[in-house]
């Protein structure tokens, strides 16, 4: 179909229906003739969501219901919400192009995006767009003029992976000449010190399983993690197994201890009242429990001996040796403005029970952020437990159901983006020309063709001047969003390909609808540690409007560049499903699983695996401590590095060769101007930014819109009252948000759950005003350190006042009714 | 109004099945460049002239007068009503007004509500279907009107329906469809798709309130509009 469309009518049809049909009879077209309807489906179809396994009921064709699996031990109260997804208002129905670069080509007045018009297009011709863009700018600028590092929380499914599936197309149709990304959002920081310490991520592996925590953890220690409320959802397919663990370990009696500003889900669940740290402030604490067993000579020497490197040189930083500061309790108490007396309890507490030091994300999302888990695991070292039942640290308790013992599983492997695959997480890869650490994009706009420094490597900024993303929403997960509007001003073409019109769709050149993983068939794990079943994800409906599946989208892109063939292999969707499934069966048949043949699996919806024994009592590495010579670590020396020679070569100012306290530039209680910390934790009732344009944002928005918890002080010393609609705001930017007082959180601690979708009020301002609560409106954009270039979320101050000014509505989600 | 000789005959009054059927195509797809030069033709200045003739649908025929005649030419006229079309019914977000009726009669405010469940039903009761071409679900603006419009026709050929046409049109389109015109008007969709909403629902109303005098169960249902006087022989 072109762009004029078969409704419209040309002169040449119109003379032609005149005659036969009656002079005006051609303006008045139908579009409906005769027929039977085809019968829509009924019944149960079972699917998989980051949400967890359902069966979706489906009544002559439309989605009407939903059930959770019979054998999900916990059904996330989110998991309706995908339904509203799949019929939201604001679904990409048509290939859009914004109309000032359709009329003005690429490039042109890309300070419009936000706000500019789009005009709908054929499928023909957006893809003969998007295909001639990759060719021109290719061309025109090398192979460091395309960004594809493409990067979020695409839907689940081994197949219709649209990140994959995009740099697939441009490995095999564009010779790989692309921008790549490394790393991600949610754990930039560590996936890069964590080698250099123990040799591996540890953030994304198994963790010492929860019935081994429920017999042998005696204190259980939370730090920066609430486990209750982000094990919800999966990368995969949620399975929910750790929650039935969390009330086994609850009902023990023993002792959870948990550390962070604010009063969250998993403190409400095990009764808890949190150790309220100053945000920003954990290696100092954590410094001064180390100081404290020191010091009381409870720390195990035996274990640093024996198991670690560079103990004696991180040692005189801790005693003050080296720089004249020992960092005892009551300095660290000085700056986390915990009790030193707290601060030696811990310590005490710890070295006289078996104890597991949980750790969540947060506290690396930090400027410095590297310094928090390293610093965990020398705590964690001192105490000597690693590697022993229910002892040691843990980086994924609250991810994905980290814990979860692990089934002996068929692997069905995932399609692949033509890149060499990188060990660890499944995003991980080497395809591309260049690649750069994921959250730098907006300094790789910004500094062309200059070079940074990364975790060694003296890598250059691309110069990048298109940017194709699929399945993500960097106008959401992306920091301070307004250095970031004028930074993507430099892109001469912007394609997004996605289901919804999000911020970031809004912010396109080029719109491509794709389907939901409800409208299309895909495989996929059933816990992302467990791996207890593979679900079949069948197509519950049909796709809505002129959707089409990333596959068949990037399939005729690569035919364009005359690439067809190498990407599709010859092979359709469900061809796809069953080589990858078969390729699973000759690893199940390794190991001596008997599975089903793909028609039996598919029939049968999902194929469950059992856990032994033995899953149930693994201890995260146990075979190190059991024999670090013939099990060593996968660091330099074979063991944990307290100290990092690697590192010291570096000679990075933030990251110095041991755990180190380094201030952050922006911290609470540094500002007169700014004096309130944003935390912006993950939320209870959504995936990142994921349905909250669902029924769900009923349950927690207030006054419409996103809720910003203030303490009763703060709040009384502003004039704020609870329910109020408040003005959270620094220097970068400024957002609209609901007040809700409650002494759940810290004096002195906002808190404006990460997710909430960009609403600028006006699009043309250089601190645009957000109504509805976006709280990257706030954060700054700087990287952890040079280390990691980790993105620093969590390093932000603001201030909040009542809002007096005439409200401006809430837009962004489409509410028809109120209009 | 218009005394081009070339005009060509017109069926005055209009009827309401074409009006139907007119608004939905434009509903559909706006107007591209050749589309709105056919209203340059005898037969679209017929046709432009029978709007302008018609109480509820002058201020339409007005503005789809001015576009096709603007001095700057139809490419840009067509661009703006294709930009004004995106941002009403395309594109979602903060200038959406969506066309469905499940947005703005169900619970939910989502697609594939029960208002297109229920029009789901009439289409399949009434042996029809909609074209492939046109991917939308049946409770859109422009699928209704395209089912008044065949539920009038079957009824003046004395065939069966499943409804009453005028029954439909209040059950299903009248409905809802003046809450779209509202957020047209408020969200300042002046070019053109809000007068059009506007003045198909007076044209609906003046018809439906002549056509309920004669259906004693529709009577009052729907108001006809005042200080409107009736020029037109209603079909319906």
């Amino acid at each position: 179909m072109t762009r004029q469309n078969q409704l419209t009518i040309s002169r040449r049809s119109l003379l032609q229906s005149a005659t036969a049909m009656g002079a005006l009879a051609a303006f008045a077209p139908t579009v409906l003739r005769p027929g039977a309807a085809q019968a829509g489906t009924n019944g149960e179809v079972i699917s998989g969501s980051h949400w967890g396994v359902f069966y979706g009921q489906v009544e002559d064709g439309v989605w009407t219901d939903l059930r959770p699996w019979e054998n999900d031990p916990a059904p996330s109260h989110q998991l309706p919400g995908i339904m509203d997804s799949v019929y939201s208002p604001s679904r990409i129905k048509y290939p859009m192009v914004r109309k000032a670069w359709l009329e003005g080509g690429p490039g042109a007045s890309p300070e419009t995006r936000g706000s500019d018009d789009f005009v709908r297009v054929s499928w023909e011709e957006a893809l003969d767009l998007v295909a001639g863009e990759l060719q021109r700018v290719s061309e025109t600028y090398g192979p460091g003029g395309i960004f594809a590092g493409s990067y979020g929380w695409k839907s689940s499914g081994k197949f219709h992976n649209c990140q994959s599936l995009l740099r697939r197309m441009l490995n095999t149709a564009l010779d790989g000449q692309f921008v790549n990304a490394t790393g991600d959002y949610s754990t930039g920081a560590s996936q890069v010190i964590m080698p250099h310490v123990t040799g591996t991520l540890e953030v994304y592996e198994q963790q010492t399983v929860w019935p081994v925590l429920i017999e042998s953890t005696d204190v259980l220690v939370f730090w920066a993690a609430d486990p209750i409320t982000t094990n919800q959802i999966g990368w995969t397919v949620a399975d929910h197994d750790v929650y039935p663990y969390f009330e086994q370990f609850r009902d023990t009696g023993k002792r959870v201890i948990i550390i962070d500003p604010i009063r969250n889900k998993t403190a409400e669940f095990f009764d808890v009242e949190p150790i309220r740290i100053r945000p920003q402030s954990d290696v100092a604490m954590m410094l001064g429990i180390a100081h404290a067993l020191y010091s009381e000579g409870l720390h195990d020497q035996a274990f640093l001996d024996e198991y670690t490197t560079g103990f004696d040189r991180f040692l005189p930083y801790l005693t003050g040796e080296s720089d004249g500061v020992p960092k005892t309790p009551e300095w660290a108490s000085e700056i986390c403005q915990v009790p030193a007396e707290t601060i030696v309890e811990l310590a005490q507490l710890f070295a006289a029970n078996r104890t597991m030091l949980a750790s969540g994300w947060s506290i690396q999302r930090q400027q410095h952020g590297e310094q928090s888990h390293w610093m965990l695991v020398t705590l964690a070292s001192m105490l000597g437990q690693i590697g022993l039942p229910g002892g040691g640290f843990g980086l994924s308790y609250h991810y994905a159901n980290g814990g979860a013992p692990s089934a002996r599983a068929m692997a069905v492997p995932g399609i692949s983006d033509g890149g060499a695959a990188v060990e660890g997480a499944a995003w991980i890869t080497e395809a591309g020309a260049y690649s750069i650490p994921v959250s730098r994009i907006v300094e790789m706009l910004e500094n062309p063709g200059t070079t940074f420094d990364n975790n060694g490597e003296e890598l250059p900024f691309p110069d990048v001047y298109m940017a194709y993303w699929a399945g993500g929403n960097p106008f959401h997960h992306h920091q301070d969003r307004n250095r970031m509007r004028k930074a993507w001003q430099k892109l001469e073409t912007f394609v997004v390909q996605d289901f919804q019109w999000t911020a970031t769709a809004r912010h396109a050149d080029i719109v491509l609808p794709a389907t939901t993983s409800y409208e299309r068939n895909d495989i996929e794990n059933v816990g992302d540690y467990s791996s207890k079943a593979l679900v079949a994800m069948k197509k519950i409906v049909e796709p809505q409007f002129e959707a089409r599946s990333e596959y068949d989208i990037f399939a005729d892109i690569a035919d364009r560049l005359g690439g067809r063939d190498a990407f599709t292999e010859g092979r359709d969707e469900m061809g796809w499903l069953r080589h990858l499934y078969e390729s699973g069966m000759d690893q199940a048949e390794s190991i001596g699983l008997d599975v089903p043949g793909f028609d039996g699996f598919w029939s049968a919806g999902i194929l469950e695996f059992e856990i032994s024994d033995a899953a149930r009592r693994f201890v995260r590495h146990a075979s190190f401590r059991e024999d670090p010579l013939f099990e060593p670590l996968g660091t330099p020396s074979g063991l944990i590095e307290i100290y990092s020679r690697t590192i010291e070569r570096m000679g990075y100012d933030g990251c110095p060769p041991h755990p180190t306290w380094l201030p952050p530039d922006e911290w609470s209680g540094e500002s007169a101007e700014y004096p309130l910390h944003v935390n912006s934790a993950h939320p209870f009732s959504r995936l990142h930014s994921q349905l909250n344009g669902t029924i769900l944002r009923d349950d927690y928005a207030v006054t419409g819109r996103e809720p910003c918890l203030i303490h009763p002080d703060d709040a009384s010393a502003r004039g704020i009252e609870d329910g109020d609609v408040v003005r959270v705001f620094n220097h970068r930017g400024q957002t609209l948000a609901g007040a809700v007082i409650t002494d759940a959180t810290r004096p002195g601690v906002l808190r404006l759950n990460e997710g909430a979708w960009f609403n600028p009020v006006d699009t043309t301002a250089d601190t645009a005003l957000c109504a509805y609560g976006d709280v990257n409106s706030l954060t700054g954009d700087v990287p952890t350190s040079r280390l990691a270039n980790g993105n620093s979320g969590h390093t932000c101050l603001a201030d909040v006042e009542k809002y007096t000014g005439e409200l401006p509505p809430v837009t962004v989600f489409e509410a028809p009714t109120n209009a | 109004m218009d005394t081009d000789p070339h005009v060509a005959a017109v069926p005055t009054p209009l009827e309401a099945t074409f009006v139907c059927r007119w608004a939905a195509s434009l509903l559909l797809v706006p107007p591209c460049t050749d589309a709105l030069a056919t209203y340059a033709t005898p037969e679209g200045k017929t046709l432009l002239a029978a709007l302008r003739a018609d109480p509820a649908l002058a201020q339409t025929g007005e503005a789809l007068s001015a576009l096709t005649e603007a001095p700057d030419g139809l490419e840009i006229a067509a661009s703006r009503l294709a930009a004004e079309h995106s941002r009403a019914f395309l594109v979602g977000g903060p200038q959406a007004v969506p066309p469905y009726a499940s947005v703005w009669r169900s619970e939910k405010g989502l697609l594939w509500q029960e208002p297109a469940r229920q029009m789901a039903r009439l289409l399949r009761e009434t042996g029809l279907v909609i074209d492939t071409g046109t991917p939308e679900p049946p409770d859109h603006l422009a699928i209704q009107l395209n089912l008044l419009a065949a539920l009038l026709e079957r009824e003046a050929e004395g065939g069966e329906t499943p409804l009453p046409a005028a029954e439909f049109a209040h059950e299903h389109v009248m409905s809802w469809a003046p809450d779209l015109a509202t957020a047209l008007r408020r969200r300042g969709y002046t070019v053109f798709y809000g007068g059009l909403i506007e003045g198909l629902i007076g044209f609906l109303r003046h018809n439906l309130a002549n056509q309920t005098e004669h259906q004693p169960g529709l009577a009052g249902r729907e108001p006809a509009l005042t200080g409107k006087p009736a020029t037109t022989n209603a079909t319906i």
